[in-house]
């Protein structure tokens, strides 16, 4: 059997193709893009003229500059990623613990609470923006708010929050599944030894069930900060032609209106470092964990 | 014992059943907007019932006016050949990796999962490059989408391998079988749950998508998610066929969600507790 | 021996008729064009272009894909460098051809382009898609912008007409003391907001100057007293509330609805937009040229043919792309008029039912000059900067002397 397994010729067939395919695809692109972003602009575009600058570009994008929006465009990411992580990821624990400790129509509840997820982001978007212009003016009026000046999404201060709010919205469901599923998985005896000495509520979520659900939480905290940093299709139907509030919106305009295809790839490397810093950084903070984690011999190991 | 407070479960059903509100009340009020006819919308009756029901609205956005059913077809299309090209690709080279001996299995492993990391928009110029010739058809969706729901695919399955017991290659080997056969008529049958769990990740990606969709498709092939939007800037005057619109796009996966919502949820855990 | 003369003259035979059948298949070009979306108002005159074209000319097929005109604009110079431009394809005049010229994408037509040809054009019709001497694109249309004036209201309300400036500020005043948003805009597209700008900022500035900083000619500049006085008036309008209060997160379309309604009684826009109105709304609907101001430059005119239809360089078929390319040009121009559309570009005898189409077209006829706008005779960043500036106006973010400043930027690249 070790010959078959080990047959060089068929291990070429099974894997060779998609490791190809793969490279093709996904990895020569991404060198194609740094290579891109050390130019002052592509060769398909201007011909000769094409020459390396080095870090050009990146300087560029971060110079402080009155019509310069990258920075800014960082800063909001940053601001969904706080609100994701620290608004909406609590309520999607406190919504899995609710659910996780028991309550009737536990499962309905789950259920329905995941329907936003599996709407395609677009319908989310469009529902949304009828809702702010139309539903939602209404609703402040009727109650004597004030509606934001030039509307929700036109005000220059406002408008990058609402439109996070329907992502946020729709993806609460989302990680509140995932914290549920980890939730259970919590050993009974554990939570009935707790409960025994005394523990319940709110004690027994911050000292047992949310330790005990560390790794999970990794993952949604991965997926909230590198959904961040991603984050375009809300925004784009939402804001106003060519919004360069928000990283992948300014790389995008630059790419496709403004055709500066250098400077745009410089901004996509930068997407790329900040996913890949922000997963180091997450690995360390939880290296211990983990740890613990493989020395109870649960999982394979992670990537 | 669970101390239990009739006040605090009160509070916890109400706190449920608002939030309850709040994720169906945006469905509520597409289903009635597609009903109503424009000035309903725009200003005398937002919230309520539509007092006529204009099931016109639906024909307008399914056939020439909206032509969702092209789009949904082309998604349709798309999101198929993708789960094809991923179980088929993905569960070959997952063989490949973790059930056969050869050095370097490991590094390559590592490999293809280190490009999980890769969000789409870092690729997306050279991407162009590559694929700007084949946007009249559907081949411009379908290799990207592949290419980078792969990984995960992967992922997934190398979970669910690594319980199949080395056993099974054995007695086939006895058995006189070759590698492919024991592969795809022994290995493969015990995966398909991986293979469903797998695929359901990658639909939920793929069907969704708008970022690639709107630069890689012509009006021939353009999928739902591009269309709906494109069907917003066309339909700002009659809003009931654009709600139409909208609910003829979400109504599948609704459905589909509907009918297998235990697997779907399993499917996320699955995928969540693997990446 | 008898054998072989068989077979060779069957093969003979064979192969005649294979030359026969290849001459007569058609040659098949691909083609792009906006208007996908059933509610545009060229997409019907298109169509019977299409039509007429197929009966004409059965020796060429045409592959027609429909997209959206922003989409348009951005994924057609993404096919140009990958050399998959469409054989024949719509395309704005102006900054944004020159991009593709320069980069060798589009064929130059001068040697299919007659004198016979020409002559069928109006004055002019040339000027925009003309680089070098040499010609790149066949307009359809003539273009312009102007102030369209819903008489019903402005008589509901005891408003005059303005002529000039002073009493647009005052039609302004009265429809908002009655409740009534006095213009539509579409500030969320940005563009809508430059069909303001660049008509007030002409009357101040004049052609020359404008001419010169949008086509970024030796010693033009947006510094001086007369831009930042036609900001300023912009600004004046802006603060009188002459737009929605919610202009800046509009769509065009969106913008265009409560006017279609007979809810706002002006807007200025292009000449395709008399073409949008209901056949009741046209006998509502007066189009007006801009206010005067009294600075010499007021039958100064925004437009001039600004788009048409251009040939790839590596067509494969540069002879029936050409035979295609005027074709619909000539075409749709014709067509397009009769419904309303736009102004034809071509020299027809047609008339046209649309009776606010008419004025504009009587009116501009006689204009001084037809300068293109801003946002396409820039390009590239140029053009999103133009767009971009003017938002930042709306939104109060800026002002006109910021306005200046920023816009200045272009001519230090």
């Amino acid at each position: 059997m070790k010959r078959v397994l080990s047959n060089k010729w068929n291990i070429m067939v099974f894997v060779l193709p998609t490791v190809l395919f793969f490279t093709y695809i996904v990895i020569f692109p991404i060198f194609k893009t740094l290579w891109y972003s050390l130019l002052n602009e592509i060769p398909a575009k201007v011909g000769d003229q094409s020459h390396v600058v080095w870090l050009d570009n990146f300087i560029k994008m971060f110079t402080p500059g009155r019509r310069n929006s990258f920075p800014g465009a960082v800063g909001n990411s940053l601001l969904y990623a706080v609100l994701s992580i620290f608004v909406q990821l609590p309520f999607s624990m406190f919504i899995a613990l609710l659910l996780a400790n028991g309550v009737k129509g536990e499962s309905f509840y789950r259920n329905v609470f995941f329907i936003p997820v599996v709407i395609s982001s677009v319908v989310v978007s469009l529902l949304w923006g009828r809702l702010y212009k139309s539903l939602l003016p209404q609703m402040f009026e009727s109650f004597g708010w004030t509606i934001p000046k030039n509307g929700f999404l036109g005000n220059e201060t406002t408008k990058i929050w609402f439109s996070f709010l329907p992502s946020l919205w729709q993806y609460v469901g989302y990680h509140m599944l995932l914290m549920y599923g980890a939730l259970k998985s919590i050993p009974d005896d554990i939570i009935e030894a707790a409960t025994v000495d005394g523990a319940s509520g709110a004690k027994l979520a911050f000292r047992i069930q949310i330790p005990m659900i560390k790794p999970m939480l990794k993952v949604c905290l991965s997926f909230s900060l590198i959904g961040s940093f991603k984050l375009f299709d809300t925004p784009w139907v939402l804001l106003e032609r060519s919004n360069m509030d928000l990283p992948a919106l300014s790389m995008y305009v630059e790419m496709f209106s403004n055709h500066k295809y250098s400077y745009a790839s410089a901004q996509a490397i930068f997407i790329v470092l900040e996913c890949l810093v922000f997963t180091v950084l997450l690995n360390i903070v939880f290296k211990d964990r983990d740890e613990r984690r493989l020395a109870r011999g649960k999982g394979a190991a992670r990537a | 014992m669970k101390k239990k407070s009739v006040a605090g479960t009160i509070l916890k059903q109400l706190f449920l059943i608002l939030w309850v509100f709040l994720c169906l009340f945006p469905l509520y009020w597409m289903f009635t907007m597609s009903l109503k006819d424009t000035n309903e919308i725009f200003g005398t009756n937002m919230v309520g019932l539509p007092t006529q029901w204009l099931w016109g609205n639906y024909a307008n956005a399914w056939g020439s006016g909206g032509r969702v059913s092209n789009y949904m077809l082309n998604s349709v299309i798309d999101t198929f050949a993708t789960l094809i090209g991923t179980s088929f690709l993905g569960y070959m080279s997952a063989y490949g990796l973790l059930r056969m001996r050869w050095r370097g299995q490991k590094a390559v492993f590592t490999y293809i999962l280190m490009g999980m990391m890769i969000p789409m928009h870092a690729a997306l110029y050279p991407l162009t490059e590559i694929l700007m010739s084949l946007t009249k058809t559907h081949w411009a969706l379908i290799i990207p989408y592949v290419a980078f729901n792969i990984p995960i695919t992967i992922l997934i399955l190398s979970g669910f391998i690594a319980n199949i017991p080395y056993e099974m290659e054995e007695a086939a080997c006895i058995d006189g079988s070759g590698i492919y056969r024991t592969a795809f008529t022994i290995i493969l049958p015990m995966m398909v749950p991986a293979l469903i769990t797998a695929a359901i990740f990658v639909f939920l990606q793929v069907w969704n998508e708008l970022l690639l969709a709107s630069l890689f498709t012509t009006d021939s092939v353009r999928t739902l998610t591009v269309g709906i939007k494109q069907m917003s800037g066309q339909y700002q005057t009659d809003y009931g066929s654009m709600g139409a619109g909208l609910v003829i796009a979400t109504l599948p996966t609704l459905i589909l969600y509907m009918c297998m919502s235990g697997q779907v949820q399993k499917s996320l855990i699955a995928g969540a507790v693997k990446g | 021996m008898k054998k072989l003369l068989a077979v060779a003259l069957a093969v003979a035979m064979l192969l005649g008729i294979m030359s026969f059948a290849s001459a007569d298949e058609p040659v098949v070009l691909k083609v792009a064009s906006i208007w996908s979306a059933e509610t545009e108002a060229n997409r019907a005159p298109m169509l019977k272009t299409l039509a007429e074209f197929e009966e004409a000319h059965p020796e060429i097929k045409l592959e027609v894909e429909w997209y959206e005109a922003n989409a348009w604009k951005d994924q057609g110079e993404t096919l140009a460098l990958s050399d998959s431009l469409p054989d024949v394809f719509y395309w704005n005049a102006g900054g944004v051809l020159w991009n593709l010229v320069s980069s060798g994408d589009i064929l130059a037509m001068d040697e299919y382009l007659t004198d016979e040809i020409k002559d069928r054009l109006i004055g002019g019709a040339l000027a925009n898609m003309t680089f070098d001497g040499k010609v790149y694109q066949l307009p359809y249309t003539n273009a312009c912008s102007c102030l369209y004036c819903n008489t019903e209201l402005f008589e509901k309300y005891n408003v005059k007409i303005p002529e000039t400036l002073d009493e647009l500020y005052e039609a302004v005043k009265a429809f908002k003391a009655a409740g009534v948003t006095p213009m539509a805009l579409g500030g969320g597209d940005k563009w809508p907001t430059n069909m303001y700008t660049d008509l007030i900022t002409l009357r101040f500035v004049g052609d020359a100057a404008a001419r010169a900083c949008y086509y970024k000619t030796e010693g033009a500049t947006f510094k001086t007293q007369d831009w930042i006085d036609g900001m300023t008036a912009f600004k004046t309008l802006i603060d009188l509330g002459a737009f929605p209060d919610d202009a800046l997160s509009l769509t065009r379309d969106e913008s265009e609805v409560p006017y279609f309604a007979g809810e706002i009684p002006m807007y200025v826009h292009g000449q395709w937009f008399s073409g949008s109105l209901s056949e009741e709304m046209q006998q509502k609907v007066k189009a007006v040229k801009f206010p005067a101001v009294g600075k010499g430059h007021d039958n100064e005119w925004m437009g001039g043919p600004a788009e048409g239809f251009s040939i790839s360089a590596h067509t494969e078929h540069p002879a029936e792309a050409f035979v295609a390319a005027q074709f619909l040009a000539e075409h749709q121009s014709k067509n397009g008029f009769e419904c309303g559309a736009g102004l034809p570009a071509w020299k027809t005898d047609v008339q046209c039912g649309n009776p606010v189409m008419n004025q504009i077209a009587e009116q501009v006829a006689v204009g001084d000059s037809l300068l293109l706008w801003g946002n396409t005779a820039l390009s590239g960043d140029d053009a999103t900067l133009i767009g971009d500036t003017v938002y930042d106006v709306l939104a109060g973010k800026t002002t006109p002397e910021q306005w200046c400043e920023d816009m200045e930027t272009i001519f230090a690249k």
